[in-house]
């Protein structure tokens, strides 16, 4: 048995380990009631899913060219990459269309079981939301001839084009204090900045993913070519909520699914175009 | 410069925001005080916060034009009994809210010379969803002001700023801004702001686009001018205390980022050369502590970490001479 030089001593360390245990006690308490442990409470997130056959995602259906509804019929990137989950879960989907500042509050009140609608992740809904796999990242690209500028670093001397006052342009301007010498080049949209570069005004072009594969699209001549990494990334996520594990594990291993098999891809394809890396 | 520095709770951030505003070329930041943040409780007052902001933006020179409005719990009904919003004031707290106007002028005698009695009063939700009453207003125009100038005779006091709206004299929101205003002067309401604050937002539209009552656009504004001209008011300064161009990608009221920079800057220089009586245009807003995380971070010219977004760097520019407007 442990002796103690003073019998305030005993007593002071059997206080400290009191102490302790309620701490230990109210944080598990804690952790349980708001879900971080979830080993402790069922998941019936999947079953709910399976028992009703139907997958409800959410979507802003007016953001071209992810969701946008013409009368009746809603169709977009987003649209496909959800039809082809709830295939690949064995259920029929179910849109509902809202708007963009809808969604979250939808989710988080089980008027629907995801989201999928270009959104990026959020880092202070992470307490609340989970974020699966980035099926696309629309976030600022290089795009050049035959792709030869894959980084800023690369464009010592050379004349870079940006949309004005865009997050291109943000970074653009960031790098001229880096690099010795960079011509940052204005102009009012990104395909005015890809147009100078596949006209030779400008070496390279700071653009959004999206006007880049668009305006590539539809640009089949130009010899440009998108880098390989983002300069600035911004993937777009399925969202669920914090506590739907088994879903999200579900909808995680459909997303990986149709990435390996090319699926993916060539959803995005039917909707920006070939990818021209 | 519309600044959010109510909630902001570290000293160096208000005194880098007001730095980065006084960098920019900006003289004047127009500023929320909460009357409930400064009278938590009926006769106990706590300064210390607007100290620091007015403090550190006298320090960088700035002119501080200070909004006054959220209405403390011991000043609306019992919660229990009647559920208000925080904008709720009911008549017979008129006074209460004069008596704080007047501390605050008199307490910052010489360094805030600009008050602004509330915030767009004209829609329901911002007059604590009480129905909406230019003559009402005046009423409490008239006391604010009475006790503003009783305790600091230098002070000047702004007519609030309305919100531009399309909504009928009668409607569920609000009441159209050019109605209210008439129905202010014609309920001698002029004779209680020495200047009146004004809202202008271009919305979709450049700069230049004319005014129509049926049309939100910036020069909307010159409405409001003509209002005051056939009340014998044309030569009353005006403080344009929120305007801006959004370039938020989601939202379908915003612009190009590239368009924004273009109608910012055609729109001082466009209130600089035709607009005479307007004494400052402010823009909504500079940063905010936190993201929005809605189209409102559209409208931030810096980002919550600093970072100067190209309007900001656009606008020094101009302010510095260093641009032409085209």
């Amino acid at each position: 048995m442990r002796r103690y030089p003073t019998r305030n001593a005993a007593l002071f360390h059997t206080l400290r380990r009191l102490v302790a245990s309620l701490c230990c006690v109210f944080l598990f308490v804690q952790g349980v009631r708001y879900g971080r442990y979830h080993f402790f409470r069922p998941d019936p997130s999947w079953e709910r899913v399976q028992a009703r056959a139907v997958l409800v995602v959410g979507m802003d259906t007016s953001y071209y060219p992810f969701a946008v509804m013409q009368g009746e019929r809603i169709s977009g990137l987003d649209v496909d990459i959800a039809l082809e989950i709830a295939r690949r879960l064995g259920v029929r989907l179910q849109v509902a269309p809202m708007g963009v500042d809808g969604l979250y509050d939808a989710l988080h009140t089980g008027v629907v079981d995801a989201l999928i609608s270009a959104l990026p992740l959020d880092p202070f809904r992470l307490d609340t939301f989970l974020y699966v796999g980035a099926y696309l990242d629309g976030g600022y690209f290089l795009v050049s001839p035959k792709g030869l500028y894959q980084r800023m670093s690369d464009l010592e001397g050379k004349r870079i084009a940006a949309e004005y006052g865009s997050l291109g342009d943000e970074q653009a301007r960031l790098w001229l204090r880096r690099l010795r010498s960079l011509r940052v080049q204005h102009y009012a949209e990104p395909s005015a900045a890809l147009a100078a570069v596949a006209e030779g005004e400008a070496d390279a072009a700071l653009v959004d993913y999206l006007s880049a594969r668009l305006w590539l699209h539809e640009h089949r001549e130009a010899d440009l070519r998108i880098a390989e990494q983002p300069i600035h990334s911004e993937g777009y996520h399925v969202v669920l909520r914090i506590q739907d594990l088994a879903l999200a594990s579900k909808v995680s291993e459909a997303l990986e699914a149709m990435r390996a098999d090319g699926s993916l891809a060539a959803i995005i394809a039917r909707w920006l175009g070939e990818d021209r890396r | 410069m519309h600044t959010r520095l109510v909630d902001e709770v570290e000293d160096w951030k208000i005194w880098h925001t007001l730095r980065m505003v006084r960098e920019m070329g900006a003289t004047a930041i127009v500023e929320l005080f909460p009357w409930a943040h400064i009278q938590p409780r009926e006769g106990v007052y706590d300064w210390h916060h607007p100290d620091r902001i007015i403090r550190l933006a006298r320090q960088q020179g700035l002119t501080v034009i200070a909004r006054l409005g959220v209405v403390p719990a011991w000043a609306r009904p019992d919660p229990r009994l009647q559920p208000t919003s925080l904008n709720y004031l009911a008549p017979e707290r008129y006074a209460d809210y004069a008596a704080f106007v007047a501390a605050f002028a008199a307490r910052y005698r010489g360094e805030v010379t600009h008050i602004i009695p509330w915030n767009e009063p004209n829609l329901y939700f911002e007059w604590g969803f009480r129905r909406v009453t230019p003559e009402e207003y005046v009423e409490f125009l008239k006391l604010v002001y009475q006790a503003a100038h009783a305790a600091n005779p230098e002070v000047q006091i702004l007519g609030a700023a309305l919100a531009p709206t399309l909504e009928p004299e009668d409607g569920a929101n609000g009441m159209s801004d050019l109605i209210y205003l008439r129905r202010i002067y014609e309920a001698g309401g002029g004779a209680y702001f020495d200047a009146l604050a004004v809202h202008t937002y271009g919305f979709t539209s450049p700069p230049d686009d004319p005014p129509a009552p049926d049309r939100l656009n910036f020069r909307r504004a010159e409405l409001l001018f003509d209002i005051m001209r056939a009340f014998g008011d044309a030569d009353k300064p005006i403080y344009i205390t929120e305007s801006s161009w959004n370039d938020h990608p989601r939202w379908t009221h915003a612009v190009r980022p590239s368009q924004r920079i273009e109608y910012t800057l055609a729109a001082l220089r466009y209130a600089e050369s035709t607009w005479q009586t307007v004494r400052n245009l402010c823009f909504w807003f500079f940063r905010a502590p936190t993201l929005y995380r809605n189209y409102m971070d559209g409208y931030a010219f810096v980002t919550v970490g600093f970072r100067p977004r190209p309007i900001y760097e656009e606008v020094r520019r101009w302010a510095l001479g260093e641009r032409e407007v085209p």
